[in-house]
């Protein structure tokens, strides 16, 4: 033995040192393998609210809701779903680094094989209705957080706009009018002479609407707003009708009084007001396509 | 211990190492040399600093035995530990890495000078002080996966595993790092 080997061995029994038992280092491992496997099952809820925020967006309406596509892409973004995303799959890729044979896999594609197991993930989850639970259980925690739901109601409560939704309450029997409590909690009593035969037939059919139309002068210098066409207010990849019901009926404020604006006019002709509509030929398309 | 250790790989030491610590007496004096002259490459240079970053790279080495991997190399896996240890060092005395480090191997100079590809006289006629200055002045990354591969001559997958990086980045860690040290060179060489 030399100086140094004597030197170790010496301090070894001196200080009574002795390897670190083997299971100590294999559950180091199958911590950071536990730890990756959390933040890839994080980045999937990420990706399922990605997914849910994007096919929730009302694409189909962007011309209507938005004064341009740049506008509209900037505003369904769901920027704070991608950056979540980007800092879990780091952290998922820092600890599959820290693995036994982890620092092998190159940087890109560490990150690539987990991005690509975070959109199969979100994918499942989003089928599953999980992307709107993060989005709404999850991301409504924090006050600064607008759900992609509640930026779709605040777009769609704009009668100036000629955009109006919420929950139908009433539809008389000939459509001469109905009742619409919209999301903001104003009850709205509209006139349906001028709906299409698809628009009353869906007003019928669904709980929760979106109803197009345009504000105008009912001849007594009231402003009135004059339905046109009505659609489904669906929500993609949600948990279930009901409990997306609950949860906007929950959202609306009680209605203080039950009134205006009330479309007057009543006749069994309808006019040619809508035409006005824009883009009228691509809403009536729209709508046809409609279930 | 000595005659049969000699005989034995250096997997089969720790293996028995674990029953009989006494048989750890016999890693220590395998690597103790190289690993001293690996310390001073990194940097670590004077002898007391020496000393004292062997027997913690050793004691650690002791301690974790069993986290030995027996898919590598136990050579790169004690280097990874020297390394460490070496970093450690600097960031406890909030020291870089000085000068004087290479003054032991002619080989290395070498086998380096014909790995830089240089295009001038002076370039190819480097000496050990110059290489010295001009691997001090580079960042400590580079001059990392210059030691490993041209004076500790280990294989790329040796250097991945020691540093614990992807084979790929060590090629390319190697590719920036000639051509750092040969701008620092060519730089020396006209002063």
């Amino acid at each position: 033995m030399n100086d140094l080997s004597n030197k170790i061995l010496e301090r070894i029994n001196d200080e009574k040192l002795a390897p670190r038992p083997a299971w100590q280092f294999a559950w180091k491992n199958r911590i950071y393998w536990g730890l990756w496997a959390l933040s890839l099952a994080f980045a999937s809820a990420a990706s399922s609210a990605i997914l849910f925020s994007l096919a929730n967006s009302g694409w189909e309406f962007s011309e209507l809701t938005h004064d341009g596509t740049a506008s509209f892409m900037l505003s369904v973004l769901p920027t704070v779903w991608i950056v979540v995303m980007g800092v879990v799959l780091f952290l998922a890729y820092e600890n599959y680094r820290q693995t036994k044979h982890g620092y092998r896999i190159p940087f890109m594609v560490a990150v690539g094989l987990s991005l690509l197991g975070a959109t199969v993930g979100g994918v499942v989850l989003y089928a599953a209705g999980i992307g709107q639970l993060v989005d709404e259980d999850f991301g409504g925690r924090f006050p600064a957080y607008k759900t992609v739901m509640a930026r779709q109601q605040s777009s769609w409560v704009h009668p100036d706009r000629g955009l109006l939704a919420g929950e139908v309450m009433d539809v008389d029997g000939d459509f001469r009018s109905f009742r619409i409590k919209s999301f903001d909690g104003t009850i709205w009593i509209l006139g349906g002479d001028d709906l299409t035969p698809k628009s009353r037939e869906l007003l019928l059919r669904h709980k929760f609407v979106r109803v197009v139309g345009f504000m105008m002068d009912d001849g007594n210098g009231n402003l009135v707003f004059k339905p046109c066409f009505v659609f489904p207010w669906e929500i993609k990849g949600g948990v279930s009708d009901r409990l997306i019901s609950v949860r906007m009926q929950e959202r609306s404020e009680p209605p203080a009084v039950p009134v205006v604006p009330f479309e007057r006019k009543i006749g069994a002709v309808r006019s040619t007001d809508c035409k006005g509509v824009r883009p009228y030929d691509y809403l009536r398309r729209l709508q046809d396509g409609q279930r | 211990m000595s005659e049969n250790g000699y005989s034995m790989s250096d997997e089969q030491v720790v293996g028995s190492a674990l029953v009989n610590k006494e048989a750890f007496g016999e890693l220590v004096k395998r690597y103790e040399a190289r690993l001293t002259r690996y310390l001073h490459r990194l940097g670590v240079y004077r002898q007391e600093d020496t000393e004292d970053v062997l027997q913690n790279i050793f004691l650690k080495t002791y301690r974790n035995l069993n986290e030995f991997d027996k898919s590598l190399k136990f050579s790169s896996w004690i280097y990874r530990i020297a390394h460490n240890e070496a970093m450690s060092f600097f960031r406890a005395r909030s020291v870089r890495p000085e000068g004087s480090i290479i003054d032991d191997s002619e080989s290395a100079l070498e086998i380096l000078r014909s790995n830089l590809d240089a295009s001038h006289e002076a370039e190819r006629n480097i000496d050990a002080e110059h290489l010295s200055k001009a691997l001090a002045s580079i960042d400590a990354k580079y001059r990392d996966v210059i030691v490993l591969r041209y004076f500790e001559e280990r294989e790329y997958t040796e250097i991945s595993d020691i540093l614990r990086i992807p084979t790929g980045t060590v090629a390319t860690l190697l590719n920036r790092a000639k051509k750092k040290l040969q701008k620092e060179l060519s730089h020396l060489t006209q002063v």
